[in-house]
């Protein structure tokens, strides 16, 4: 039984390994949280400045600036940074943080689930990466289409798309057990009172994101295995002149990768949910439209995954179909836009950064969601499939949606998790700047789509009526990354210098803003009993006030029907995770190598995680 | 699904032995590793669904390529032999189960050995079956009708002579040409990557089940488990129950249809 | 609380807490699931003795499904615990079956359409 008190670490009294090997070895979801908001930064500037590349070899026509097979890798590195080494860590990394602080939690219901997860996604990232050094990135693109994919690649005996195969899997494992521990944190950690209809609408689409993950992340593991074992043993899954179908690959991977677009989107919509009614001074309009319609997006995201290939010749009837269900997920969708602009209508705005990267959310998800629409419809998606115009879809959705969500949910927050607030002068300069930027990178490429510039194009010709708008959209790309950089500045300055934060510098209503910022290791030392959807609001402006006992007492008296007294229970800090997860990528090198004594790699990497799995389970018998 | 969540808690308050640890209540008053396992396990469904779509799917194209006929090499008898097996072993695991939730020591040590003796069966029978199979072999045979008209067969080896005369009779006229014997593997067609993958992870999972009830069994040894902590054994039977459902859909949609 | 506390202890007397089956139960089950199996080694006959392949088809799933739900019901305990675990459950399987069929209508229709045959 370890009620241990956990020594909350000053850093003034540690030495600098100890407080590396504090953080190494944290259970703390606040810490893993912070790790994964780092992490995944790290990995969107680089992805970013694939981007740039990308962009200054299509600055002018017939450039040759990178080579073709360079091209290739970038935007394939691109797309997959972007999308499971960015994106989907920044929500992991934000839900970490909030999610037990909204629903009134000490932690996470597996804390040391939670650190492998994250190591996990570190060394996946890193294990993706390394692909640069080691005979060239994956350059397939990112939903790697076989039989290219098969084959290895254009060059062939490379074993670039290995390195992807084993990447996507070494993520996929984090992100299932990342979710399995959300759901089973939102469904059994919530405090006295929290009933579901209270939680923060941002926990509601947390819960139903992690849903998705845990449904649809086996159909990709599948079609990766299937896809190594064609690349490794001689199977012929997807060769189709060995008999294989390269159809399979893409219904497996859609199947996957349709709900992966909710996965990335439906956080950032959590986001803005809980942003719109703080900065508009008035509850959310809808609040039950908002939560329900996230779980209907949710199963009708596994009944459209087709509409990304309309173009492949499945046929009219099954085009048909597939259009039908994508139109009608436009429905959900739209019953949260109309909600948000209900929310806004009327309020007494406080326009500071958060709200400004919220409404420029909004403004860009539409745009993203109206192209949508338009690409659901077969006979325009036969015109513009694999063009420019798909990649400006995907853009607004998620750039100007997911990331401009959560750069709000950063200004937001950021008082909260380190005490000082972000600059409001530098905030406004990089949304406005990131604004511009995203709409001069991204508006064009409807355009240049409709006339018939194909994406991943390495060059195009001179006098196709592409030159003009390339360089605006390159102009665009650098006005996007001033603006990233603005923001890193802005990090850096109010570090040193920020304006201390209070415990709610927004007069905010969840429950993270009713405990110190940063909040203490155990997160809460006495929770009030939840009687509405803003109980910090109750609080402050004389709701019943009512606390369950400090939790660090031992149950007694008191006999409030909604009273379950918590004592302090946080785990001590574990070195396993780390190790799981190192022996794991150890072994996915091992699996690159098969055919040159990778055995042995596979073999060392499942006897460390093996151990590392044997401690983390004593650990967990002990507790 | 918006119940009232704090009063659930002596209704369900973790019978599985953790009231007395001193954990506390939850929301739902379910015990969070369990919560945790059956997510896990729902999502495993999904792992295995996609490999029986892949193996369903593929299981026309295998045929009109000339791959082998599953129902040539898929003996029935050995496979009900394995299902029994199985449905054995979930029969003795949740004997275990109810021992352990009895406090009765000599059931628990009985039953969990008793599950993984069935379970080290199953494993040798299948690769038994796996290495039966790697040793068989089958003729792709291309009959040309006179009109040019393509179509392929995949003959197993011990049927060829008799299955050649019979389509000479079926098909007047038709050139018939065969390809040398190939070996039932993963590699050489179709059905033999769809069979072996889909039923290489299921028996993969098997032997993973026999590693966790392999240390149950060894903590029931050293007396660790009683009535207190009989979700360490329910938990491994959840995950043992899951992989013998698994094998009554593969018996019924690989091994039967 | 103290309501709670009892209630706790009196779970600790008896350790299923509800209705949990007993050994009879469970080997019942077991008789009946090899019952259905023997009957579904049978029914994969059924085409040889001049029955339509559909016929057959139907009468293994149905079979077989009985199988799991009873493996679910009994040995996993669904019919006596949480609904919440049924709810997880169902939810997966319900995408799965989903993706098996609407697997099988594309498939089939790619054959019948002759767009992509073999
Ligand atoms: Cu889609």
């Amino acid at each position: 039984m370890a009620t241990t008190a956990v020594p909350v670490p000053h850093s003034g009294e540690q030495s600098w390994w100890q407080t590396i090997w504090s953080w190494v070895t944290t259970v703390d979801h606040k810490k893993i949280g912070i790790m994964y908001i780092i992490t995944a930064i790290v990995f969107f500037i680089s992805g970013g400045l694939e981007a740039l590349i990308i962009r200054m070899q299509l600055a002018r026509p017939e450039n040759n600036l990178i080579s073709p097979q360079l091209y290739n890798e970038l935007f394939t590195m691109h797309g997959t940074t972007m999308v499971f080494l960015a994106v989907m860590p920044l929500n992991v990394g934000l839900g970490n943080y909030l999610v037990p602080l909204m629903i009134g939690a000490n932690d996470m219901a597996y804390p040391r689930l939670n650190a492998l997860s994250y190591w996990l996604f570190l060394f996946g990232g890193f294990f993706l990466t390394s692909s640069y050094a080691l005979g060239g990135a994956p350059d397939a693109g990112w939903f790697a289409y076989a039989p290219l994919s098969a084959n290895g690649g254009v060059l062939p005996k490379r074993n670039a798309m290995d390195f992807w195969v084993l990447g996507i899997n070494l993520l996929g494992i984090a992100s299932i057990l990342g979710s399995i521990n959300f759901i089973v944190t939102v469904l059994n950690l919530r405090a006295p009172g929290m009933k579901f209809n209270r939680m923060p609408l941002f926990v509601w689409l947390q819960l139903v994101t992690s849903f998705l993950v845990v449904f649809a992340f086996p159909s990709v593991t599948v079609a990766t295995i299937l896809l190594y074992f064609d690349r490794n043993f001689g199977t012929a899954f997807f060769l189709p002149e060995k008999g294989g179908d390269p159809m399979l690959w893409q219904h497996l991977f859609w199947f996957f990768g349709h709900p992966e677009v909710y996965i990335m989107i439906l956080p950032p919509f959590g986001i803005v949910s809980e942003i719109y009614p703080v900065f508009s001074r008035k509850p959310i309009f809808g609040y039950a439209f908002i939560a329900y319609s996230g779980v209907a997006i949710a199963f009708l995201g596994f009944t459209v995954w087709s509409h990304h290939m309309f173009a492949v010749g499945m046929g009219p009837w099954a085009n048909a179909a597939f259009s039908a269900t994508s139109l009608l997920i436009a429905v959900p969708t739209g019953v949260k836009i109309f909600n948000w602009i209900a929310t806004l209508w009327g309020g007494s705005l406080n326009f500071k950064t958060p709200l400004l990267f919220a409404i420029g959310f909004l403004f860009l998800f539409v745009i993203g969601g109206i192209s949508g629409v338009m690409l659901a419809l077969p006979p325009l998606d036969y015109q513009v499939t694999d063009s420019y115009f798909v990649v400006a879809h995907f853009h607004y959705v998620l750039f100007g949606g997911a990331i401009f969500a959560l750069f709000a949910g950063f200004y937001y927050w950021w008082p909260k998790m380190f005490g000082h607030m972000l600059s409001e002068r530098l905030g406004t300069w990089q949304f406005w700047l990131m604004f511009i930027g995203m709409n001069l990178t991204f508006m064009p490429m409807h355009y240049l789509g409709m006339i018939g510039m194909p994406r991943r194009v390495w060059t195009y010709e001179r006098g196709l009526g592409f030159d003009f708008w390339n360089l605006v959209q390159t102009i665009g790309a650098f006005m996007i990354a001033a603006s990233i950089a603005i923001f890193i500045w802005n990090v850096i300055v109010s570090w040193r210098s920020g304006e201390a934060a209070n415990d709610d510098p927004w007069d905010g209503h969840t429950l993270e803003w009713g405990t110190t910022s940063p909040p203490p290791a155990h997160n809460f030392d006495r929770i009030p009993i939840i009687r509405s959807r803003r109980p910090v609001w109750d609080l402050k402006y004389g709701g019943r006030q009512e606390f369950t006992e400090p939790r660090d007492t031992k149950a007694a008296g008191s006999a409030d029907e909604d009273d379950t007294p918590h004592s302090i229970h946080l785990p001590p800090p574990s070195f396993y995770p780390i190790i799981v997860a190192f022996g794991l990528t150890v072994a996915a090198y091992g699996l690159l190598y098969i055919h040159s004594g990778g055995v042995w790699g596979i073999v060392i990497g499942l006897s460390i995680a093996s151990t590392g799995i044997a401690g983390l389970a004593s650990e967990a018998a002990r507790d | 699904m918006a119940q009232a969540v704090a009063h659930d808690h002596g209704e369900h308050g973790a019978p599985g032995g953790h009231g007395p640890t001193g954990h506390p209540p939850t929301s739902l008053g379910l015990n969070n590793r369990k919560l945790g396992l059956w997510t896990f396990i729902s999502s495993e469904a999904l792992f295995f669904t996609a490999l029986v779509a892949t193996y369903l799917v593929m299981k026309p194209r295998n045929l009109a390529l000339g791959g082998p006929r599953p129902e040539d090499f898929l003996g029935i008898t050995l496979t009900a032999i394995l299902a029994f097996i199985l449905l054995m072993s979930s029969l003795t695991m949740v004997l275990a189960h109810h021992a352990a939730e009895h406090n009765d020591q000599r059931g628990i040590r009985l039953w969990l050995g008793a599950t993984i003796l069935l379970g080290l069966m199953f494993l040798g029978g299948q690769v038994y079956e796996f290495n039966k199979l790697w040793s068989e072999h089958f003729v792709t045979v291309t009959i040309t009708e006179p009109d040019g008209k393509i179509v392929r067969e995949g003959i197993a080896e011990h049927h060829l002579d008799a299955e050649l005369a019979e389509l000479q009779e079926h098909h007047p006229g038709a050139t018939i040409t065969q390809s040398a014997p190939k070996a039932v593997t993963w590699t050489t067609s179709l059905f033999g990557s769809t069979f072996f993958v889909l039923t290489g992870f299921h028996g993969t999972h098997v032997a993973i089940g026999v590693v966790w009830l392999t240390v149950v069994l060894i903590m029931a040894l050293r007396g660790a488990i009683s009535s207190r902590n009989s979700l360490t054994v329910e938990m491994a039977g959840l995950y043992w129950h899951f992989v013998d459902l698994v094998w009554v859909a593969i018996f019924t949609l690989i091994y039967l249809i | 609380m103290a309501e709670q506390r009892s209630h706790q202890a009196e779970l600790a007397h008896m350790p299923q807490g509800h209705a949990a089956p007993s050994t009879r139960t469970y080997i019942n089950i077991f008789v009946v699931l090899f019952v259905i199996t023997a009957i579904e080694v049978l029914a994969a006959y059924m085409t040889d003795i001049g029955l339509p392949l559909w016929s057959e088809i139907v009468t293994l799933i149905l079979l077989s499904v009985l199988k799991g739900v009873l493996v679910v019901m009994f040995y996993m305990h669904l019919r006596f615990d949480s609904r919440w675990f049924t709810a997880l459950f169902a939810a997966g399987f319900g995408i799965a079956v989903f993706m098996v069929i609407v697997f099988l209508l594309l498939w089939a229709y790619k054959r019948s359409s002759g767009g992509l045959v073999v």
